[in-house]
């Protein structure tokens, strides 16, 4: 199954974003429902291949993009990072989508504090509709994780080194998501509800990530037996999603619920795999 | 709100392998407990499904009932490397072979190793944790710069191979190109990615042929802290001179700058299925799917800690293959390592000493030179 990747660059009000769209060379003209992988804090559109190969191979259009001043292959500089900003980046992707893909069918999957930034986008903008919104090891409660982390956000979330004093400006960080409601409870809430029925979360238990503590963000919601889609506490799984065939299947698994009831999950195998990476790489390297 | 209690995402040994938290920092109970359910687990498969491996057993007097707990693991019948040169041990359909994998076949013995997609898929994850717990190197922490060919190029030859799918867990360039490595390119590859945490890997011998451009070329690279150049393959040349590490150390400082605590090693062989590496204090750390039991080279008892003798290896990832080994390496087993992780250490001293027994290090070198000249 041969895959098409194009390397797109978006532009807009003076933002840039590269992206990379991928699908089966054979539905290049058919219209089939999207899904966008914004990369999680600190991480690439790597990160998110093995992911995207079996959300491809199972009838998905894929759109994947980095952080800020990406070139889709290397980390971003962390002093820029701003949920507003972000939000601004995930609504110009989802125009471009809208624009180019000719489908309402525009689903996420968003991982760690994107996970905060696609509920409060999807939930505000009623984007919902034919949407499943999928949260990857989500960091919801800003405000807990600011708490816990001791003011080193980045320290205690992202792969990133702190020896560098000038990497992160933590006040403007706050400031940023206080002006733009990203840290109250009752913002949350009412994003939550309004996306509730297409919510689909993966999830451990961790430290800012309390099983009890976002039970209790769902309290106002009594009918639970109407939940379309399910909600999974993992044992045993770390981010390390780009290894993990496992979960990546049961991700696969559950859009294809929403969207292709009744098909079989294809798993791509290791040597395809491989030589799909290879084939990515070559067609996607962006050279500035 | 509804959440389905702790959902286990694939098979248990996955899980707790590659997705738990931190196993090297497990004690020895833990360790213990794992070793005893997962190890006695492949030991069951592999008797149950390989015809070659069950006549091995019996030969040598063991069935599925001899081996219930973890003082009878050191009773697991294991297989010497070198009957992978003469037959093919499998514990699977030849339909659900991917891979064969084979040695350097220096000399016209060549093993051949048939993985199927459980046994890569678990190669893959024991590298992926390696760089993770051993050098904290999440997907996209560092970049690659591999001194071997690309998986095309690089076959059925497995230290090329196995360099090569780094591809899948980090941002890997690739330097060899039918054969030759480009030492330009790489010379411009790691000058002009000096703000990148680069991780230079590549078989002694191709470290020294690079080493040898720069020294004719007037050239040095500026490696900074935290990079890391990562031996692989083995430490004999072409002529079977072992390269001392000692004195590999002072050509890399001298001509990278590298730092002594990024010079590291890792080990593997086509029959084991894992990657062993190397902490900066240059003690190679067995993950827990890995028990090594060193033997007397007379009598094959185990001898334990602190003594010279037979590695062996019982290594609970392969699906494929009974990779339960006797190999041709003489080490020492160790407990701990001053770096603060737990479990066991393995120090590979020597080769048994056999004409045949030579590394993949030596056709990558061999190979080269032929190519040079």
């Amino acid at each position: 199954m041969e895959i098409s990747f194009k390397l797109q660059i978006i532009r807009n009000e003076g933002i840039e974003i590269t992206a990379i769209s991928g699908k089966l060379e054979s539905s290049e003209n058919e219209i089939l429902p999207v899904i966008i992988i914004p990369s999680g804090f600190g991480s690439t559109v790597k990160d998110n291949f093995l992911l995207s190969l079996f959300l491809i191979n199972n009838g998905f259009e894929v759109i994947r993009y980095d952080g800020i001043n990406s070139n889709c292959f290397n980390t971003w500089p962390n002093r820029e990072y701003r949920l507003s900003k972000i939000l601004r980046r995930l609504d110009l992707v989802y125009k471009h989508v809208e624009d180019t893909c000719k489908t309402d069918k525009i689903s996420i999957i968003a991982s760690d504090i994107l996970a905060r930034v696609a509920v409060k986008y999807f939930g505000k903008s009623k984007k919902n509709r034919n949407s499943v919104v999928s949260l990857l090891f989500p960091i919801l409660e800003i405000d807990k994780l600011v708490e816990i982390s001791n003011n080193s956000i980045f320290k205690y979330v992202g792969r990133v080194d702190t020896s560098d004093s000038d990497i992160f400006n933590h006040t403007e960080f706050i400031q940023d998501c206080q002006k733009n409601n990203f840290l109250t409870k009752t913002a949350l809430n009412e994003e939550l509800k309004d996306i509730y029925d297409n919510l689909v979360i993966f999830a451990q238990e961790e430290e800012y990530f309390e099983i009890n503590h976002l039970s209790k963000l769902f309290d106002y919601k009594e009918d639970y037996k109407n939940l379309k889609l399910m909600r999974f506490v993992l044992r045993n799984t770390t981010r390390s999603f780009q290894v993990n065939k496992y979960l990546c299947a049961e991700i696969t698994k559950l859009f294809m619920s929403y969207y292709y009831k009744d098909k079989e999950i294809r798993v791509p195998q290791f040597e395809y795999i491989l030589y799909t990476n290879k084939k990515e790489k070559n067609s996607c390297r962006r050279q500035d | 709100m509804k959440l389905s209690d702790n959902t286990l995402v694939g098979p248990e040994f996955d899980c707790v392998s590659f997705q738990g938290d931190s196993i090297l920092a497990w004690n020895d109970e833990q360790v213990s407990a794992y070793q005893e359910k997962f190890i006695i687990e492949a030991f069951r498969h592999h008797y149950s499904n390989s015809e070659e491996y069950r006549k091995f057993c019996e030969n040598s007097n063991i069935g599925l009932d001899d081996i219930k707990i973890k003082a009878d693991l050191v009773k697991i019948p294991q297989i010497p490397s070198a009957i992978f040169k003469s037959i093919d041990v499998l514990s699977i359909d030849r339909k659900d072979i991917v891979k064969r994998c084979t040695s350097s076949g220096t000399h016209g013995l060549i093993s051949n190793i048939y993985r199927d997609e459980i046994t890569l898929d678990r190669l893959l994850n024991s590298i992926s944790f390696g760089l993770k717990e051993l050098y904290d190197i999440d997907i996209n922490g560092c970049t690659v710069v591999n001194l071997g060919p690309d998986t095309d190029e690089a076959a059925d030859i497995w230290f090329a191979y196995i360099t090569s799918i780094l591809n899948l867990v980090l941002d890997a360039h690739n330097f060899m190109v039918k054969g030759e490595l480009q030492c330009e390119a790489v010379y411009n590859f790691i000058n002009n990615n000096s703000d990148k945490k680069l991780l230079i890997l590549g078989a002694p011998p191709l470290l020294l042929h690079f080493i040898n451009y720069l020294k004719d070329n007037g050239l040095k690279l500026n490696l900074k802290k935290g990079d890391i150049v990562k031996t692989a393959g083995g430490w004999k040349k072409h002529t079977g001179i072992m390269i001392e590490r000692d004195e590999f150390s002072l050509l890399m400082k001298e001509y990278f700058n590298a730092d002594e605590e990024g010079i590291l090693d890792a080990f593997n062989q086509v029959e084991l299925n894992t990657v062993v590496f190397e902490c900066n204090k240059k003690s190679k750390h067995l993950p827990p799917w890995v028990k090594v039991i060193v033997r007397d080279p007379y009598t094959l008892e185990d001898i334990g800690y602190e003594k010279l003798g037979i590695l062996s290896y019982l290594d609970a990832s392969s699906n494929s293959y009974p990779c339960f080994l006797l190999s041709d390496d003489l080490g020492i087993l160790k407990k701990d390592c001053s770096c603060g992780r737990s479990g066991d250490v393995v120090q590979l001293v020597r080769r048994v000493k056999k004409v045949e027994a030579k590394g993949c290090a030596i056709k990558i070198d061999s190979n080269l030179l032929r190519r040079v000249k």
